[in-house]
């Protein structure tokens, strides 16, 4: 739902931008015509691919490790270990603080480890956040 | 066990300081540039704020403290905050020494150790009396492996052997000194120069046929190619002169649980990486290496130093003769002799390298041929190129995971093969582009501290077999 405001909406801005830009420049009402139709297509595609991105966007906490799923074009799926677990990060944005979303970022010793969690409850992050931490039991050194 | 005995019982009397002569360092600096500025406004104000800089050093090296503990070791410094890092010996990736020329005048050292995680993990102790220095590293060194308890969760699998301790009481022991010969050898045959052969060869290739278009255009060609001839051989050179100021007098040796290696002429290194630190090994070679019989092996610990420099260090050149003995070290649990032979991926994957590469070159072969119709039609043979390229490629990659580390080797023309042991592995992660997947293949990555290896284009049901399987130690 955010990711579908969000994609749409910025591209409707743009749009609305670029559309001033060329009345501003006293284009012809034809270039203007095609501008806002373009616009209007590119809303609608970016809409789409929001809704796939959160259709396919997927995570399980399975019994030892954390899966990840996700990518439109690029099918991504990372696992992480409990155990492996350093740091675990909850930020909510303006917009996600107002839909009541929360993003739960993971670190573990690997700077390119894969995991960050986005748009999931408020309620929920903090739930997980317990639990990743209840499992993440015992010190590993790196 | 027994506590190593003090090597000089000054380190550790209580709080102690940076060698005094620290404030001297970077004053020259700020002098002759506000030597510059101020010529014109005369010496008094030049002399006020070298006082005052002085001053500020003077008073930044007093607050500026150290104390070893018996677990730990205490930083504190800063003047108006305060700032206090402990760093507990046990969990030190690595420890380096650094001595620029003017502090090699001055016999003086800066000591870094490094944590696992990010820039605030390094500590970095500028300037001590090297003797000073060497005895910090021994007593860290000595009383993180007595405090070590066999069995703890950073043991599993990584071979920490009670015994090795022992010999960390003796001298190191050397396992190969680089003779500046093969440094020079080493230095002109780095990537960068060899990869720009390679593409002087397929250029020669493309445009040797225009010779064929008549006496102008054939001294044209002569010309272009000794030009580039030129360029190529200026290119080794320079790469040949910094690796000899770089790594000059590399000396690589075992002590106890540690790999030491030393190097440099005017900035001298000596880096410290406890053996089960190791994080990630890679060996890479090109043809001109291997027919010299060198390749270059890459150790990646977890050290916090940020940058990439900090976080490895490079063996420029070892002969193939020492990597076993280097890898039964670093990877004491890992028997990868004789070097197990890597699983090769599927068909498909064959496929797609082939059709790559042959695209890669059939642009500028087909620019050529296109251009300098009808003579250039002659360099469309070199698409294949391409195709023998990409079945070499294929040829050369693949994987083996055993009970303790996991191999991927690529590289057509220069080979890199990395060695992952399974216990430093932190996350896997698999991707698959829309073509890849309709191929069944897929690219997996192994996250480990500060790098993140892994092979393009697997058998796809592999990938994800070994992506969760790899992590969780098998």
């Amino acid at each position: 739902m955010l990711w579908t405001i969000g994609a749409a909406g910025s591209v409707l801005l743009i749009t609305l931008a670029s559309l001033v830009a060329l009345m501003m420049s006293a284009a012809s009402s034809a270039a203007i015509a095609a501008a806002a139709l373009a616009g209007a297509g590119s809303t609608v595609v970016a809409a789409r691919w929001a809704r796939a991105a959160y259709v396919r966007w997927r995570w399980s906490a399975g019994a030892r490790a954390l899966e990840l799923r996700h990518g439109v074009v690029i099918a991504h799926h990372s696992v992480i270990p409990y155990h492996r677990l350093q740091q675990i990060d909850i930020v909510r944005g303006p917009l996600e603080r107002v839909l009541g979303l929360a993003t739960l970022t993971l670190r573990t010793a690997a700077a390119t480890t894969d995991a960050q969690i986005p748009g999931i409850d408020a309620a929920a992050a903090d739930a997980l956040r317990r639990l990743l931490l209840e499992r993440a039991g015992h010190d590993d050194a790196v | 066990m027994t506590t190593p005995s003090d090597p000089q019982s000054t380190t550790r009397a209580g709080r102690q300081r940076t060698h005094p002569l620290t404030v001297l360092f970077g004053l020259g600096g700020v002098g002759f540039g506000l030597a510059l500025g101020t010529a014109l406004e005369g010496a008094d104000v030049l002399a006020l704020v070298v006082g005052l800089g002085g001053a500020l050093r003077l008073v930044g090296w007093f607050f500026r403290t150290y104390e070893l503990r018996d677990d730990d070791m205490v930083i504190s410094g800063g003047v108006f905050t305060r700032r206090e890092q402990v760093v507990p010996y046990d969990r030190v990736q690595q420890i380096d020494f650094h001595r620029g020329l003017v502090a090699q005048l001055f016999g003086l050292t800066e000591l870094r150790i490094d944590t696992a995680g990010s820039q605030a993990g390094r500590v970095s102790l500028a300037y001590l009396d090297h003797s000073v220095a060497e005895s910090i590293r021994t007593w860290v060194l000595a009383h993180r492996d007595a405090t070590r308890e066999p069995g703890s969760a950073s043991d599993r699998g990584s071979g920490w052997d009670a015994a090795a301790v022992h010999d960390a009481d003796g001298a190191p022991q050397l396992v190969y000194a680089l003779s500046p010969s093969r440094l020079l050898l080493a230095g002109a045959t780095t990537s960068a120069p060899v990869l720009l052969l390679a593409l002087y060869c397929i250029g020669v290739m493309l445009v040797a046929p225009l010779a064929l278009g008549g006496r102008d255009a054939a001294l044209r060609v002569v010309v272009t190619l000794w030009l580039g001839g030129a360029i190529v051989v200026a290119v080794a050179a320079a790469s040949a002169l910094g690796h000899l100021l770089t790594y000059a007098r590399l000396r690589l040796s075992k002590h106890g649980e540690d790999l030491q290696v030393d190097y440099g002429l005017f900035e001298v290194q000596h880096l410290t990486v406890p053996r089960r630190r190791v994080q990630h090994v890679t060996i890479a070679d090109n043809p001109l290496r291997r027919a010299l019989g060198i390749v270059s092996l890459t150790v990646r610990s977890a050290a916090a130093g940020g940058g990439q420099n900090a976080t490895n260090f490079t063996i420029v050149a070892l002969p193939r003769a020492h990597v076993a003995e280097l890898l039964a070290f670093v990877l004491p649990s890992a028997p990868l002799m004789p070097f197990p032979r890597v699983r090769e991926r599927p068909p498909s994957a064959a496929r797609r390298a082939v059709l790559r590469r042959s695209l890669l070159l059939a642009v500028p072969a087909g620019l050529v041929a296109a251009i300098w119709f009808p003579v250039g039609v002659a360099s469309l043979p070199a698409i294949g190129l391409g195709i023998a390229w990409g079945r070499v490629a294929h040829r050369r990659a693949g994987h083996i995971v055993t009970e303790t580390v996991a191999i991927f080797s690529a590289g057509a023309v220069a080979h890199q093969t990395h060695i992952v042991p399974i216990m430093r592995v932190q996350s896997a992660r698999t991707r698959s582009s829309p073509l890849q997947r309709r191929a069944g293949l897929a690219t997996l990555s192994l996250d480990v501290a500060g790098a993140a290896p892994g092979l393009y284009d697997m058998h796809a049901p592999t990938a994800a077999e070994l992506r969760g399987e790899v992590p969780l130690g098998r």
